[in-house]
């Protein structure tokens, strides 16, 4: 299940501006350059840290120029999802600067966008997407209106928002997601009615899979949740087509009894509730309906019943708050970090839960796009300090190569210090200077050839010579760059490893504080129950004019 | 019994229903401890980048050195499985691609095969090719190139591409600039 798309869906859009990496491609451009197509193919392999290591060393080298537009924008994309904000920001604003083609500047403007929209410059944002051309592809089109409505949304204009989703521009298979945001937008916009057909539409899709079905669920939760002030029920109806089991199910149970109650049938709304309670009381909901169904039976002048259930609650509630408590210590004895090192922040898949302490509250937390961040920057860090080390091993192995290399030379110099002896020009000097001083006035021409040939031997004399010295300085200086960049590689490693602790409290912290606002509230719930309690057994409770 | 305050109560815990939870109300970035990140990997990379270059300087040097990739122009027509590479009839590299490398090759991208040193003089290569072809029958190709070898850096493309009028793959050397 693509769960970027599908949880932030409680609180409005289906996707948030999100890391994922899309190829920035030009149709019609072929590669020209080697090293730029090697680093697409690790690009493509999902190894980003090759392929943005082989560009960063290309474009270095210089040999990028017959791509540059092309691997600038991979290079820019590469390092936003590095996190590395601040030079992809420089990276795509040097490119607008340049007599790049039309498609260049189009993604360059999407990324700063997107860029703006995490940082919350939201004008700045805005600005981008409408110098956005024409000429994105359509993966890029619907991310566009994605963002877009995100944009207008957190300034507040729903109505805006959900003129950017109309009509659908992206892929066909993210049309229902498109359609659903449309609905939400609609919704908040007050559009009611224009809100909940659009959601209908969704609700109705044929499903087989289980993102499918989830999406047509969440699509009918959303038309309840609209309708259920003014309209509970028709919003009754539309949770009856919500899956019993599934990802929204107790959501839907516990609103499918608000609305009986709303429509003042306080009997019927025991049904959905008393199902509810059956559930794990690990879910916030079955947790809402512990205290719900006292309360319609208070309503219903089942006092005693109620009184004994309120009871119930408080035991239960307590206890949950109590394995709450454990699973925050869990987490602050590492636990967490365990698991969640199993997850690629770069995907969509839900994360393997079943041993995350206090899973049950930190679903929400590890699809959040802040957890997943701060996990990805986690995981660079591990990775970039296990390529550190394994440099420190490759720089040894360099330095065997580099003797290597060194002694099959020494072993070469008395050759070439003896082709160097047979060639030098002393003795054939003498004979010109002897032949020169014989030769009478006028006859100089007849040693041209030998001056020729002096010269030739002069060249190669130094050319052979020369080897040996340039020989020299490379060992010196493969020598001198392998002891830097040893000394460089151990200093950074220990910064990263140093980095990494600190990383990983930055995790468990967010884990501790949505845990702890979760037990917070359930202890609110207890405080609740037991208010509710002392007041039914207060005889002055009951005595007229109480609340006055 | 303070009905009142028990509605009020109520009306609380539905919260949960109305508001629904907040995933997307997530804390602020801590832009100090942000920024210090980025700059720490920026260094990490750059650094990478220099080992990189100081690996290929020492093992691979320009005036030796000779690379093979493989790309492919659509390849529509042939499954590639795996690529021999032989220098003067000697196997230098061989390989296997998987299921990712091949849509890595489809979209664009260009795998080195091999990369090494050769003294200047004269070599033949010569690339086999194997995987299904059209028809779904197994399929095995050769492509070769007599080719002069300088004192000067060299990169050869191996591309597969359709022959869209005889139905067939295509194997083509090109000397990559």
């Amino acid at each position: 299940m693509t769960m970027r798309r599908l949880l932030p869906t409680f609180c409005g859009l289906l996707l948030s501006a999100s890391t994922a990496l899309a190829a920035p491609t030009i149709p019609g451009q072929r590669v020209e350059n080697a090293r730029y197509g090697e680093a697409l193919f690790h690009f493509y392999k999902q190894d980003y840290f090759t392929a943005l290591t082989l560009l960063m060393a290309a474009r270095s080298q210089g040999r990028l120029e017959r791509d540059w537009f092309q691997a600038e924008l991979l290079l820019g994309s590469l390092k936003l999802s590095y996190g590395l904000t601040d030079s992809a920001e420089r990276i795509f604003n040097r490119l607008l600067r340049q007599q790049a083609p039309r498609e260049v500047h189009d993604h360059a403007w999407y990324y700063l966008a997107q860029l703006a929209f995490q940082k919350d410059r939201l004008d700045q944002a805005a600005h981008a997407l409408a110098q956005i051309g024409d000429r994105l592809p359509p993966d890029f089109a619907g991310r566009r209106q994605l963002l877009s409505a995100l944009v207008h949304m957190r300034q507040g204009d729903f109505a805006g928002a959900a003129t950017m989703l109309d009509p659908w521009h992206g892929p066909p298979e993210d049309e229902p997601y498109g359609r659903y945001n449309l609905g939400v937008a609609l919704i908040r916009s007050g559009q009611l009615e224009a809100g909940v057909q659009q959601l209908r539409r969704v609700g109705r899709i044929p499903a087989k899979t289980e993102e499918a079905l989830a999406l047509r669920d969440q699509a009918n939760v959303a038309i309840a949740r609209a309708l259920l002030p003014t309209q509970p029920q028709q919003a009754k109806r539309v949770l009856q087509q919500v899956r019993l089991q599934g990802p929204v199910s107790n959501l839907a149970l516990l609103g499918a009894g608000w609305a009986e109650l709303m429509a003042g049938d306080h009997r019927a709304a025991l049904v959905p509730w008393q199902e509810l309670r059956r559930r794990s009381i690990a879910d916030p909901a079955v947790q809402e309906a512990m205290l719900a169904i006292p309360y319609a039976l208070l309503q219903l002048q089942a006092r005693e019943q109620a009184a004994n259930l309120y009871r119930t609650a408080t035991e239960l509630l307590s206890a949950e708050a109590g394995r709450i408590e454990e699973a925050m210590r869990e987490i602050e004895r590492g636990a967490l970090l365990q698991v969640t090192l199993q997850i690629d922040p770069r995907k969509n898949e839900l994360p393997p839960l079943e041993h995350v302490p206090g899973r049950a509250y930190l679903g929400t937390l590890l699809a959040s796009h802040g957890f997943r961040r701060a996990l990805q920057d986690y995981q660079d860090i591990d990775a970039l300090a296990a390529n550190l080390r394994w440099w420190l091993g490759e720089l040894d192995q360099l330095e065997i190569v580099l003797a290597d290399h060194r002694s099959r030379f020494e072993r070469k110099l008395p050759e070439l210090e003896q082709r160097l002896a047979a060639l030098a020009p002393t003795a054939l000097e003498q004979r010109y200077q002897a032949l020169k001083a014989a030769l009478p006035l006028g006859k100089e021409a007849d040693l041209r050839a030998l001056e020729r040939q002096l010269r030739e031997l002069r060249q190669r004399h130094a050319a052979l010579g020369s080897i040996k010295a340039r020989a020299e300085d490379d060992f010196l200086a493969f020598e001198g760059r392998i002891q830097l960049m040893r000394e460089r590689v151990a200093a950074l490693l220990e910064r990263v490893e140093q980095r990494r602790d600190t990383q990983q409290q930055v995790l468990q912290q967010q884990a501790l504080q949505a845990l702890g606002e979760r037990r917070d509230a359930v202890r609110s719930q207890v405080t609740q129950a037991r208010f509710i309690l002392a007041q039914l057994y207060d005889p002055a409770a009951e005595r007229p004019g109480r609340n006055r | 019994m303070n009905w009142n305050r028990m509605l009020t109560l109520s009306c609380l815990a539905m919260a949960l229903w109305w508001a629904g939870p907040t995933a997307g109300d997530e804390p602020l970035d801590p832009s100090a401890l942000d920024h210090e990140l980025q700059a720490l990997k920026e260094e990490v990379l750059a650094a990478n980048r220099d080992l990189l270059i100081l690996q290929e300087d020492l093992l691979f040097p320009a005036s030796r050195q000779l690379a093979v990739y493989v790309s492919m122009d659509r390849g529509s027509l042939l499954q590639l499985e795996s690529v021999e590479l032989r220098i003067n009839d000697k196997v230098v590299a061989r390989h296997l691609y998987s299921d990712k490398e091949l849509q890595a090759l489809s979209r664009g991208g260009s795998h080195r095969l091999w990369i090494g040193n050769l003294p200047v003089g004269e070599y033949e290569l010569v690339a086999f090719f194997t995987g299904v072809g059209p028809n779904g029958r197994e399929y095995r190709r050769a492509a070769a190139l007599r080719t002069r070898k300088e004192h000067a850096p060299k990169t050869l493309e191996l591309k597969v591409s359709d022959r869209q009028q005889k139905l067939q793959p295509e194997f083509v050397f090109r000397e990559w600039q």
